[in-house]
C-alpha cells in the first residue's frame, strides 16, 4: 500500500499510471474464452467537482467530475462491458455542496451513469431530510442494507441491492453503511439504526448467490478499510463471510495501489479495493469470468485523475 | 492453463469446488522522468483552468452542468481575503493548521466572551483535526479555501466542566492520538493526557474550565463522548466558517499573514 505522500510524489513524477505488466501471452491466449466485467469505482467524492486547486499542499491539480467522466466515457468505448460504482460520502467538502446541497454532484454523476452508490456517513450533513430531498436528481439507487430506516423519511427509498443484468451475466450489488454512532449527531441521523453488517452479508449472499444466482457479488461498502478499535471494516467483513467476491470500499480515504486481498471463511480470495478520497483516483478491476469452467481472473489498475488524461 | 510465474496470488477453490478467482497485477511504471508538476508560489483563484483540459471539455452538456453552478459560486468564493506565508497541513499529535486553527479560535472564544460580559472567558480550545478538511496552501488565500477547509456547518459553542471531567475528556483526545488544542499543554502517554498544563497551571480537579469547541463535538459526533459529563453549555450561535473567515479577514487588514509555528503543545511521550 502506498501512503498518499508515496502516491501523490509519483503521480507528480509520472503523470498517468502505465500498466506494463500486460497479461501474459498464454493468459491472453485463454481470455478468449473468458468473457470480461469491467468494474470502475469511486469513493468519497467529498463534492471534488473541480479539481483541486493547483497550489494544494496535498492534492494540487487532481481530480475532477470532467476528468473522471471522460476517463469513463473512453473505457467505455473501449470495453464492453462495464460498471460504474460509487462508494458512499459523495457529499460535502467544497461549496458545491453548501450552497446546492447534492444536487450538482448527484445530477453529474447521472450524467456520467453510474450503475449504483451507497450511503456514506457525510450523506447525512444536512440530516435525513437532505438525502432524501435530493434523492430526485439521481437516476441510479443508493444501496443500504444495514440501516434500518422505517419511521423515516427514507423508508422505502434506499433499496438494498440491486442486480444487474448484461449479455450473459448477472451481478449483485449491495450495500453497507458505517455505524453512525460517533460520525453523525444524533439529530441527523433520526431513527436509523445499525444492523450488523456480517449478518446482513450473509442475507444478501443468499439473495444475490443462492435465490439469483449471481455470477459475481460485489458490496460497496463505507465501512472503512481497516480499523485499529475492533469496530466493523471491509477486512474484517470479508473474513467472516462468504460469497463476496469483491469489496468497493471507502470511508478511510485509504489509496491502495493494488486491492487487498483477504481470505473468506471458505478460504476463498475477496478483493478490497479504495482509491483515495475527492476522486484524484479511479479505480479499475476487470473481471474475466468463463461461465463454462467456473473460473474468474481479475486483474486491477489505478488510474490517476489529472491533467494528462488521454 | 496459465503461467504461474505472472499469477499474483493462489487459485482458490470456490463454491461447487469449481469456480476460481486468479488476479492478476499489473505493474504500475515508476518511470524517473523530470516532475511536471510546479507548484506555483500563489494559489490560484478558486478556478481552475484545468477544469478546461481538453478531453474532459468535449461533452459540452456536462461541462455546461457544471459551469452553470460554478458561475454561481465564483464571484464570492475567488474574494482574496489574506495570504499564507507556507504552506501548513493538519497531522497528529501536532501541526501547524490545527495550532493555527485552535489558537483563532481561542481569540474569538475570548473576544465573545468580553464583548457579551460574561463572567468567565475561554480556557482551552478543542477541535478535531478531521474537521479541518483540505490544507492550507502558501500564496493567496480565497473564501472558498475556507470552505474546502471548514465545509461543516459547525457553530461555536462554550462548555463549562469540572477539572476532573476536563481531564477525562483530555484522556479521549490522547487516545485519538491527539486533536488540534490551544490553550493547554499535554503529553500522550499509552493513549492518556500526561503532564497537562492549562494556562500554564496543572488542572485543579474541582475547578470549572471553559472549553470551546464545536457544536458537532460537544453533541457526540466525534466520539468524544466525555463532553457529556459538562456542567454548562452556552450556544454561540456563531459559524466556525464564519468566524473564521473574518477573523482572517481582520488580520489580513492589520497586515497579519497566515502563519504558525508548532510550539510542542502536544506532544508523544515515549
Amino acid at each position: 500500500m502506498w501512503n498518499r505522500r508515496d502516491f501523490l510524489k509519483n503521480i507528480g513524477v509520472a503523470g498517468l499510471f502505465l500498466g506494463t505488466g500486460i497479461i501474459p501471452k498464454r493468459a491472453s491466449a485463454a481470455k478468449k474464452e473468458l468473457q470480461k466485467i469491467t468494474v470502475l469505482h469511486t469513493n468519497d467524492l467529498h463534492s471534488r467537482i473541480e479539481p483541486f486547486p493547483k497550489g494544494d499542499p496535498e492534492f494540487g491539480g487532481l481530480g475532477g467530475f470532467a476528468r473522471i467522466h471522460a476517463l469513463v466515457q473512453k473505457i467505455r468505448k473501449e470495453e464492453e462491458l462495464v460498471l460504474l460504482f460509487d462508494a458512499g460520502d459523495v457529499f460535502q467538502g467544497t461549496p458545491y455542496f453548501n450552497f446546492f446541497k447534492g444536487e450538482a454532484e448527484f445530477k453529474l454523476m447521472s450524467k456520467m451513469r453510474y450503475d449504483a452508490g451507497t450511503i456514506g456517513n457525510h450523506e447525512f450533513d444536512n440530516g435525513i431530510e437532505g438525502i432524501a430531498s435530493q434523492l430526485k436528481h439521481l437516476n441510479f439507487p443508493l444501496l443500504n442494507a444495514n440501516y434500518d430506516f422505517s419511521e423515516t423519511e427514507l423508508y422505502g427509498q434506499i433499496p438494498a441491492y440491486k442486480i444487474i443484468d448484461k449479455e450473459d451475466f448477472r451481478i449483485g450489488v449491495f450495500g453497507l453503511g458505517v455505524n453512525l454512532d460517533g460520525y453523525v449527531e444524533p439529530k441527523n441521523r433520526g431513527s436509523i439504526s445499525y444492523v450488523d453488517p456480517v449478518d446482513v452479508t450473509g442475507k444478501m449472499v443468499r439473495i444475490l448467490k443462492d435465490e439469483n444466482t449471481c455470477d459475481l457479488v460485489i458490496c460497496l461498502s463505507h465501512l472503512g478499510l481497516k480499523n485499529d478499535l475492533g469496530f466493523d471494516c471491509d477486512v474484517n467483513l470479508a473474513r467472516k463471510t462468504r460469497g463476496v467476491d469483491l469489496i468497493i470500499g471507502g470511508h478511510t480515504h485509504t489509496l491502495l495501489e493494488t486491492p487487498e486481498r483477504v481470505l473468506n471463511l471458505d478460504g476463498e480470495e475477496v478483493l478490497i479495493n479504495q482509491v483515495g478520497w475527492a476522486g484524484i483516483a479511479l479505480g479499475r478491476i476487470d473481471f474475466y469470468i468463463d461461465k463454462k469452467n467456473k473460473t474468474k481472473l481479475a486483474s486491477s489498475k489505478l488510474l490517476s485523475v489529472n491533467e494528462e488524461l488521454v | 492453463m496459465f503461467n504461474h510465474s505472472f499469477i499474483c496470488f493462489h487459485m482458490k477453490l470456490y463454491f461447487n469446488n469449481s469456480i476460481r478467482i486468479l488476479f492478476l497485477l499489473l505493474i504500475f511504471s515508476g518511470c524517473s522522468v523530470s516532475s511536471k508538476i510546479n507548484k506555483p508560489d500563489h494559489q490560484q483563484n478558486y478556478t481552475i483552468d484545468s477544469v478546461m483540459d481538453s478531453n474532459s471539455q468535449k461533452d459540452t452538456a456536462f461541462v455546461n452542468v457544471i459551469e452553470s453552478y460554478k458561475s454561481q459560486l465564483d464571484g464570492e468564493m475567488n474574494t482574496v481575503i489574506s495570504v499564507c506565508d507556507e504552506e501548513m497541513i493538519t497531522g497528529k499529535p501536532e501541526s501547524k493548521l490545527s495550532d493555527y486553527i485552535a489558537d483563532a479560535m481561542l481569540a474569538i472564544g475570548k473576544e465573545f466572551c468580553v464583548e457579551n460580559q460574561l463572567s468567565h472567558s475561554v480556557d482551552l480550545v478543542i477541535m478535531n483535526q478531521g474537521g479541518i478538511r483540505t490544507g492550507m496552501p502558501k500564496g493567496e488565500i480565497t473564501t472558498g479555501r475556507i470552505f474546502e477547509m471548514l465545509p461543516f456547518k459547525n457553530k461555536l459553542v462554550i462548555v463549562g466542566m469540572k477539572g476532573d471531567d476536563l481531564m477525562k475528556l483530555l484522556n479521549q483526545v490522547a487516545g485519538f492520538g491527539g486533536e488540534g488544542i490551544s490553550g493547554v499543554k499535554m503529553g500522550i502517554k499509552d493513549k492518556q493526557a500526561v503532564d497537562v498544563l492549562v494556562n500554564g497551571t496543572s488542572v485543579d480537579l474541582g475547578k470549572t474550565y471553559h472549553i470551546l469547541s464545536i457544536d458537532y463535538l460537544v453533541n457526540g459526533g466525534g466520539g468524544l463522548s466525555a463532553f457529556e459529563t459538562r456542567e454548562t453549555f452556552r450556544h454561540l450561535h456563531l459559524k466556525l466558517r464564519s468566524e473564521m473567515i473574518k477573523y482572517i479577514r481582520r488580520d489580513y487588514e492589520n497586515g497579519k499573514h497566515i502563519s504558525a509555528e508548532l510550539d510542542g503543545r502536544i506532544y508523544n511521550v515515549e
